[in-house]
């Protein structure tokens, strides 16, 4: 990208964001969370009753007395993080259920606060003196937070400020002058002052970024992506924040593998003898094979998955994978076979020289040597949790961890001395009521959804989140017995109706549903539970939430008012098939192919984040859609180059 | 990293003098941990650099280099032939290399290997009428010593007619026992090839039922594996094998304390990042089922 274009990118973004910087944060949530108070805990008495210290800006701390504070500092964000505060160890969990921050008593095994947000919590990180910095996910903001002198009491809000789309990943430089915030849906590394969180600058990324792991000396971020194959490197010292990239495409030493990789939710990093220098960062991912889209993959001699669990490996001085590729030989059996392999890594933490790494699915917390060519082959035990694994924070020095479990609402603490049983030390539930925005239905239908291992589903052992990541889509061009289709993006589409399918084949989502669990080598549905709980998955696909946008600045509205004008005008023909954005229902040859096969109009919506286009993946950008189907979908051949970025800029807003 | 984890697990098998049985459940690997300092290193020159063209102006193979052709003449004593078997007890392996594809794993498939076992004794001719020049290696393991193990890599470019052979490369290392004695490690230092190639861990194993090394080299016989992982910077290897018991059986015969006969999985992983002070060895073994073919 150069220069000039990166300007134009990251000046209005980092405009849009300043003055967004407020003292006074949001309501908070309007459905407060029920049955979340401990016995004896008083979450009557507000944080603001403690003595105020005038500060000079909204995010300092407002009092001086002791808090919870980090004993070992964890920069790096994740749903849980821990604090001492005297001699107990507190937990602060980000439910994004409950839109909560719940302060946990982990030597005491107690709910001691739960404290409102103003949206759901994606992550948080606990700075040096106790503050807690919380990304809100469905908000697009980030907050910081202070502890009461008394962990019973909720935190106080102090400041909180705008980011793009969709904040996930955080990470606070080592002298916290600095916090870096990743957006997932807003594709971009937001950098903001650690004292005043005013916007500093924004660097765009590929899709889906996630976890984001600065090294010690503060000159690289290293981003990891949802969807994708590589791993984002940030040059912080650059001027123009430079964006390299780790390539992951490199499988048993090909780099024409048909092999791809995605789920990457978390990094971490391992420091070698120079404290300033990351020497490896770990990625827990999945590596794909495309090819595998509808066949069974079980293989004369050995099982293989098409979806095989590993860590990447990264050497950060020479930003590459060490060793060159990433090894998927082993097959099954190295990572347990399909009823224990971790295709869904979504949290993790160092103890030592053991990487810590949570599962959805198999919901199990997996202790590898992080000291491994992958680690995900150096499996030293692994401790069953409550469902939903989401988050992971080590206490070293107490050879213990403590997990939050989403799905579950439940903490669970590990016992990580050699030897020790793999059931959780303790478990303690901070809800045994549903989530507010959830139905037990709904809620059965997320656990399907995340359920690896299931005959019903697919032959080996992919869960419907193994594709539709976050109920999106992986970006991958999947070989299917009617040709290279892509995933389709779930999240807020599954209410627009009929037909589904590329080609429209099925009227109904639940002919869809059990077709694609066919064509996946799944049993599909027989019996009558079978029945319910297809029933309960399709309820979930109707509510699993959608990204939600963050406001665009006026100059933006404009563009995207100017493609909405084009989009709906006649000539170019836009709204004939998408009205609004969506779908006619109607099916069209628009590949013009020799065999005038008709591909269903899709629905537009949430189009912007969904790349590559077309229903093979042809097409890297909305751009290159626009230039390339002009006469087959639409005429878009006559419009300027300003015209084509107003439309684009109109369709990545629907 | 000053120490290297070796995840020796024999688990069940091994450390309870049980053999595994097709009902038992494998098991999670346990953990130790050696120095890399144990492992001995030696010096040792490049491979040879094969010539890519494998014929002559007369037709006649001559994949050997010409700069390769001033080496001494090979001294055989106590060194395993091809036709003697097993006369020390030592584990001995003989490894015809093929003519056309001399540094090809790949090419020469099982049939470069001779092995000095009691099972199938092979002689290998040589004469005026028969011989072609050939490339034979030898690899000796003496781990019965009373010094401590030994092992002695000889590679030898062979005159058929004249049954003499050039001494390409040879050394002889002190080996360390890994794993309780299922495997023998050495590292090679070559002060000339790029960083990268300048550091090896060698590791001697029995011949498994199914292996696969990334990164490296392997090469095997129905008595003993040798397989060569990257130990440089910037590299990384990994080694998984599957021993069966049958095979545990025949090491048994050579290696001073006998270990169980069980079905044992090994797994070896080298990795040096760029930015460290040593390279990582981590070794895992357990005990697992495999299935008789």
């Amino acid at each position: 990208m150069s220069l000039r274009s990166r300007l134009a990118w990251s000046a209005p973004l980092v405009v849009a964001l300043a003055g967004a910087c407020t003292s006074a944060p949001r309501a908070a949530a309007p459905r407060p969370p029920r049955d979340v108070q401990a016995p004896g805990a008083s979450l009557a008495s507000p944080a603001r009753n403690d003595a105020p210290r005038v500060t000079s800006n909204a995010c300092a701390r407002r009092h001086s007395e002791a808090t919870a504070r980090p004993e070992s500092i964890v920069r790096q964000s994740s749903t849980l993080a821990l604090a001492r505060h005297a001699d107990r160890t507190i937990a602060y969990v980000a439910d994004a259920d409950r839109h909560a921050i719940h302060t946990i008593d982990i030597d005491g095994r107690a709910l001691l606060a739960t404290t409102p947000l103003a949206g759901a919590p994606s992550q948080l990180v606990v700075l040096v003196d106790g503050r807690v910095v919380v990304a809100l996910r469905d908000s697009n903001r980030v907050a910081v937070l202070e502890p009461a002198s008394a962990p019973e009491r909720k935190l106080a809000p102090l400041c909180e400020a705008r980011t793009p789309s969709e904040p996930v990943g955080l990470f606070v430089s080592p002298n916290e002058s600095t916090l870096f915030v990743t957006s997932g849906w807003g594709h971009a590394l937001t950098a903001f002052a650690g004292d005043t969180l005013e916007p500093r600058y924004a660097v765009p990324l590929p899709r889906e970024p996630r976890a984001v792991l600065v090294e010690p000396s503060g000159r690289r971020a290293f981003v990891s992506h949802a969807v994708g194959d590589e791993i984002s490197v940030v040059d912080l010292e650059d001027p123009l924040h430079t964006r390299r990239s780790v390539d992951l495409r490199r499988h048993n030493g090909e780099i024409s593998s048909s092999r791809r990789t995605g789920q990457g939710f978390v990094l971490a990093a391992l420091v070698g003898t120079n404290p300033e220098r990351v020497t490896r960062l770990l990625a827990p991912l999945v590596s794909v094979d495309q090819d595998a889209g509808s066949i069974s993959t079980e293989t004369y001699g050995s099982r293989f998955l098409a979806a095989a669990p590993l860590v990447a490996v990264v050497d950060t001085t020479t930003e590459s994978l060490l060793g060159r590729h990433l090894s998927v030989v082993g097959g099954l059996d190295d990572v347990g076979g399909p009823e224990k392999a971790c295709t869904l890594p979504r949290a993790a933490a160092l103890a030592g020289d053991r990487l810590l790494l949570g599962c959805l699915g198999v919901d199990a917390v997996l202790e590898l040597d992080a000291r491994a060519r992958d680690p995900m082959r150096f499996e030293r035990r692994r401790f069953r949790v409550p469902a939903g694994p989401m988050g992971v924070a080590a206490e070293p020095g107490r050879e213990r961890a403590v997990v939050w479990s989403q799905f579950a609402a439940a903490v669970s603490v590990l016992d990580l001395r050699e030897g020790a049983s793999t059931t959780p030390a303790a478990e303690i539930v901070v809800s045994k009521e549903l989530p507010p925005n959830l139905s037990a239905f709904e809620a059965r239908g997320r656990l399907l959804f995340h359920a690896t291992n299931d005959p019903r589903i697919s032959g080996d052992g992919r869960a419907c989140a193994s594709c539709h990541i976050d109920g999106r889509e992986d970006g991958i061009t999947w070989q299917t017995p009617e040709g290279r289709h892509q995933t389709i993006m779930l999240a807020g589409r599954m209410n627009e109706g009929a037909p589904f399918g590329w080609r429209g084949e099925t009227t109904t989502l639940r002919h869809h549903v059990g077709r694609t669990m066919k064509r996946l080598a799944g049993r599909g549905v027989f019996s009558g539970a079978d029945s319910a709980d297809l029933d309960a998955l399709l309820a979930y696909l109707k509510v699993m939430p959608a990204p939600v946008r963050a406001e665009p600045d006026e100059a933006r509205r404009a563009l995207v008012a100017r493609g909405r004008e084009l989009f709906d005008d006649p000539q170019q023909g836009c709204a004939a098939c998408h009205p609004g954005g969506g779908t006619d229902r109607s099916a069209y040859d628009v590949a013009r192919s020799p065999f005038r096969i008709p591909f269903d109009t899709p629905s537009l919506q949430f189009v912007g984040g969904t790349a590559p286009y077309f229903h093979d993946g042809r097409y890297a950008t909305l751009g290159d859609l626009l230039r390339g189907v002009d006469g087959t979908m639409g005429h878009t051949g006559s419009l300027s180059n300003e015209e084509l970025s107003a439309l684009e800029a109109y369709l990545e807003e629907l | 990293m000053k120490r290297i984890p070796v995840f020796s697990a024999l688990a069940l098998a091994f450390s309870l003098g049980m053999a595994a049985t097709p009902a038992q459940a494998e098991e999670p690997p346990r953990f130790h941990d050696i120095r890399l300092a144990d492992i001995p290193r030696i010096e040792a020159e490049p491979d040879v650099a094969w010539a890519d063209e494998h014929y002559d102006t007369s037709g006649e193979p001559s994949p050997l280099p010409d700069v390769e052709r001033s080496r001494p003449a090979v001294d055989w004593s106590g060194l395993p032939r091809p036709h003697l078997t097993n006369e020390k007890g030592n584990a001995a392996v003989v490894r015809i290399r093929n003519l056309y594809h001399p540094d090809n794993h790949q090419a020469n498939q099982w049939l470069r290997y001779l092995q000095s076992d009691d099972a199938s004794p092979i002689a290998m001719a040589c004469g005026p009428d028969t011989g072609e020049p050939r490339g034979v290696d030898t690899y000796l393991l003496e781990v019965s010593r009373p010094e401590g193990p030994r092992y002695t890599v000889v590679e030898v470019w062979l005159d058929g007619k004249t049954c003499k052979g050039l001494a390409l490369r040879r050394y002889q290392t002190a080996v360390q026992p890994l794993a309780g004695g299922l495997a023998y490690a050495y590292r090679t230092h070559c002060a000339s090839c790029s960083p990268a190639q300048s550091e090896t861990l060698h590791v001697v194993i029995p011949t498994a039922m199914s292996s696969s090394a990334t990164g490296g080299f392997r090469y095997w016989t129905y008595l003993m594996e040798h397989l060569e992982l990257p130990l440089g910077p910037g590299t990384s290897g990994s080694l998984r094998a599957r021993i069966e018991e049958g095979s545990i059986r025949s090491w048994n015969r050579v290696v001073p304390r006998p270990l169980p006969v069980a079905d044992v999985e090994l797994r070896i992983e080298t990795s040096f990042a760029a930015g460290e002070d040593e390279p990582t060895i981590v070794l895992a073994t357990r005990a697992v089922n495999i299935l008789p073919l």
